[in-house]
């Protein structure tokens, strides 16, 4: 009888976590927030080694109290394709109130905070990612993951959000930032908050005329949630000496960009969408700071203590 | 909190929860068992050097736990800190909220998770109220049960930080428009025309850094009477040389310290025990897939490239008249036991140890679910006061009552402990306690027998030495027992044959 409703319940949640899928893609209608990090980048001036930061491993970190699915939904679908060593595929990591581990598909199962390893390849050159950007100039490719916040099955619900997860690498952008000058390896996307968007490109990172440049990003998109998402645009670096382009623009409240390494998001009081009035903010950070360890970061801040929002409550450092 | 609440909810609705309750306790019990076994075969120390390994590029999470009698308040600082102020960028994220340095390189202490609205000022409020709290009017030491969660914190740790990079001439302006992201990345290439060159950054971790945890131990007013630092040294930071693996004992032994005393907890606040369930069951599964897991010590390892130095309790200073130090007694490549020693009897709430543990694993090579990426930081601070009554608990329910209407475990050799055991454990503290006004010197003596490192620890397992132990706990209880009525009926008990 267990076995029985055990098919059942794991056919209607593979079923869910199917359309959910479609249910994601379809679910956008506006520009959402973004963020993004350069993750590795290398040139000529540095022939096949790093300029920015080496990239051994992506650990993604869930401290939060919510389920949160990565991936797709179907078991057998390989993520990120060309940028991993090992076939890596869809997963979820539970909050850490959790107490069962009995599901192994949930890694961890236990008190604390659970997190799962990529083992990345290529490092020196672009990673060769499932699907190919089109009107590029030069070769682009790019994969996607979704993830889906307190929810284990992969489905989205009134009471999750979501965001896409994106690689993307090429072997040799070579934009001009303007008539005449030398080309320009990569231009970052940086953050936007959906009407206002900005990036950055430098020529640190310039390419000679033989040696094509590799540059790989990764990007966090807001998906379900919409606009709720917001660029974190406090305490988290900035331009030197800039103060930003915030208020060009009406509605504007982008006052400057993330580090070039350190972007994120956050989804104020997500608490209050998962339904367990706790007052938790949800925050995900993206960081490469060097030496092999990149991070993708599931974090709950209480908002009445999340100096990353200007709106943070009593408590200020 | 709705988490707990809900692991609450489910666990008094699910019979496999309750499964998972009783099977969590009795392998906490079984951890415990297997710390005795191990403790046996003892042997001297040689510890040479004071750091353990971590590595600490990008993040570090912290798990930490007050398993004393006082309330302390703790925060985080670097040497760095101008790099996070000028940035802004935070040292610290957790359920206490967001912190950044100060200029003096500290952060503030951290508010209580379950009262992140309230700032801690180690008495009303604290960043760890302690797991056990002394209700003297009751005659009895209770758990704090209206702020169980409340000694422990989990939060992510940025050690690291100690450079920026600037990137000049970046150009830096508005997209007209943004379609590159996504499930569908548009085209890049040139977007700016015109665009002001400026400087941006970039975090890096391109020198020697040292960030701390330091802990203030407050006995009722909200000056400390005790402050313990753990130091994270990064990039070869200060410190030469790793713990070589010389320890004594199995870091399980130490855990299983912590897990009988929070079995007790848990047993003493039965029926009410779902949400310490969650967190015993948690607990124990996290250290045993730790162990489980097997940590890769080597730096050395292509898939680990990372350099290090590792993890440091570098200071214990107990204000006052009083005055204590630090000592470390027991560790490995992996893990530290430090304990304040005095030279002096301090008093029992400032006889605390501070055990550190680290944890990693490869990133490839292994093919068990449990991957935790990131190495951990694991700190527990545990009263020798608690400890002690722990031990002299198991001594007198265990060896001395085997009638006992103890439950037993799976495998059939230890009990666990009842209720009425484990509420033992706190009565014998506050026993303990008053043998410490009247006479230190026999509190002194059932501390180094029961307490950290003590006969006890190491010969849990042997009859011959049980009844050695026994026979003194006797003479001291017999000693006190008109002075102290509560004496009696474990005197009574440790008179049984």
């Amino acid at each position: 009888m267990l076995k029985r409703k055990s098919i059942i319940c794991s056919l209607l949640l593979f079923l869910t976590a199917f359309g959910s899928v479609a249910f994601a893609a379809a679910a956008v209608t506006t520009t959402p927030p973004y963020a993004s990090i350069v993750a590795y980048n290398s040139n000529s001036k540095t022939p096949n080694s790093p300029n920015i930061s080496t990239i051994g491993v992506l650990d993604i970190i869930n401290m939060t109290p919510w389920d949160i699915s990565v991936g797709p939904g179907l078991a057998t679908t390989p993520m990120l394709p060309g940028m991993t060593t090992v076939q890596w595929t869809p997963f979820w990591l539970a909050g850490f109130h959790t107490p069962n581990s009995a599901n192994t598909t949930n890694f961890g199962g236990s008190f604390a905070y659970h997190s799962y390893q990529v083992a990345l390849s290529n490092l020196n050159n672009a990673w060769v990612l499932k699907n190919s950007a089109p009107n590029t100039a030069q070769p682009t490719y790019y994969d996607t993951i979704p993830i889906i916040f307190n929810s284990n099955s992969f489905a989205q619900a009134a009471n999750t959000a979501a965001l896409n997860f994106t690689a993307t690498s090429s072997a040799g952008f070579a934009g001009a930032a303007s008539p005449g000058a030398a080309p320009y390896p990569a231009t970052a996307i940086s953050f936007g908050d959906g009407t206002n968007n900005y990036g950055w490109e430098s020529n640190d990172t310039v390419a000679g005329s033989a040696s094509p440049n590799v540059t790989q990003f990764l990007t966090i998109e807001g998906l379900q949630g919409g606009k709720t998402w917001k660029p974190i645009t406090n305490n988290l670096g900035g331009v030197v000496g800039n103060p930003g382009v915030g208020g060009s623009t009406p509605g504007a409240n982008v006052s400057s960009p993330t580090y070039l390494t350190v972007a994120g998001l956050v989804y104020p009081d997500f608490s209050s969408v998962a339904g367990d009035n706790e007052n938790l903010d949800l925050v995900v950070i993206l960081q490469s700071g060097g030496h092999g360890d990149m991070q993708l970061l599931f974090l709950a801040v209480p908002t009445f203590n999340d100096a990353f929002l200007p709106t943070a409550g009593a408590i200020k450092r | 909190m709705y988490f707990f609440k809900r692991t609450k909810t489910m666990l008094r609705n699910g019979l496999p929860y309750k499964a998972t309750l009783v099977l969590a306790l009795l392998l906490a019990i079984n951890s415990f068992s297997g710390a005795a076994a191990l403790a046996a075969a003892a042997q001297p120390n040689t510890i040479s050097a004071q750091a353990i390994q971590l590595q600490t590029y990008g993040t570090l999470p912290v798990m930490i736990f007050n398993l004393t009698q006082s309330p302390i308040n703790f925060g985080v600082s670097s040497d760095h800190s101008a790099n996070y102020i000028s940035g802004g960028y935070p040292i610290a994220i957790g359920l206490s909220g967001m912190f950044n340095p100060q200029s003096t390189g500290d952060t503030i202490a951290f508010p209580n998770v379950t009262t992140p609205f309230v700032p801690a000022d180690g008495v009303v409020s604290a960043s760890l109220m302690p797991a056990v709290i002394g209700t003297t009017t009751a005659g009895t030491t209770t758990y704090a049960a209206n702020s169980k969660w409340s000694f422990m914190n989990v939060f992510n740790f940025f050690p690291s930080w100690s450079g920026s990079v600037n990137y000049g001439k970046t150009q830096y302006g508005a997209f007209g428009a943004i379609n590159s992201l996504g499930a569908t990345p548009g085209p890049v290439g040139p977007q700016f025309t015109g665009a002001p060159n400026v400087t941006a950054s970039a975090q890096s971790m391109n020198a020697e850094s040292k960030a701390s945890i330091w802990m203030n131990l407050y006995g009722g007013t909200t000056t400390p009477i005790a402050e313990y630092t753990v130091n994270i040294q990064s990039l070869g930071g200060a410190v030469s040389a790793y713990q070589p693996n010389s320890s004594t004992q199995n870091p399980v032994d130490w855990l299983g310290v912590a897990m009988g005393i929070m079995g007790d907890i848990d047993s003493f606040c039965n029926p009410d025990v779902y949400d310490m369930a969650g967190v015993l069951y948690g607990l124990y599964n996290s250290f045993a897939g730790m162990f489980q897991t097997e940590s890769d010590p080597l730096t050395t390892n292509q898939a680990y490239p990372a350099k290090y130095n590792g993890v440091t309790v570098s200071t214990a200073s107990t204000t006052g008249t009083q005055l204590g130090t630090m000592t470390l007694v027991d560790g490995s490549v992996n893990y530290q036991m430090n304990v304040t020693t005095a030279t002096t009897f301090l008093p029992i709430e400032q006889q605390n140890g501070v055990f550190a543990m680290t944890w990693r694993q490869a990133p490839q090579g292994t093919s068990v679910n449990e991957r935790n990426s990131a190495d951990t930081l694991i700190i527990v601070v545990i009263n020798n006061g608690l400890y002690s009554s722990n031990s002299v608990q198991n001594v007198i329910n265990k060896y001395l009552n085997g009638n006992s209407a103890s439950q037993t475990s799976v495998a059939g050799v230890l009990p666990k402990s009842t209720k009425e055991q484990a509420a033992d454990t706190f009565k014998i503290l506050e026993i303990l306690k008053a043998i410490a006004q009247k006479d230190p010197q026999d509190a002194k003596i059932i501390i180094d027998t029961f307490g950290f490192n003590g006969q006890y620890q190491k010969e849990k397992n042997n009859p011959a030495a049980i009844a050695n132990m026994k026979a003194s706990l006797k003479t001291i209880f017999a000693k006190h027992q008109r002075e102290i009525p509560a004496i009696k009926a474990y005197l009574t008990k440790l008179e049984q044959k």
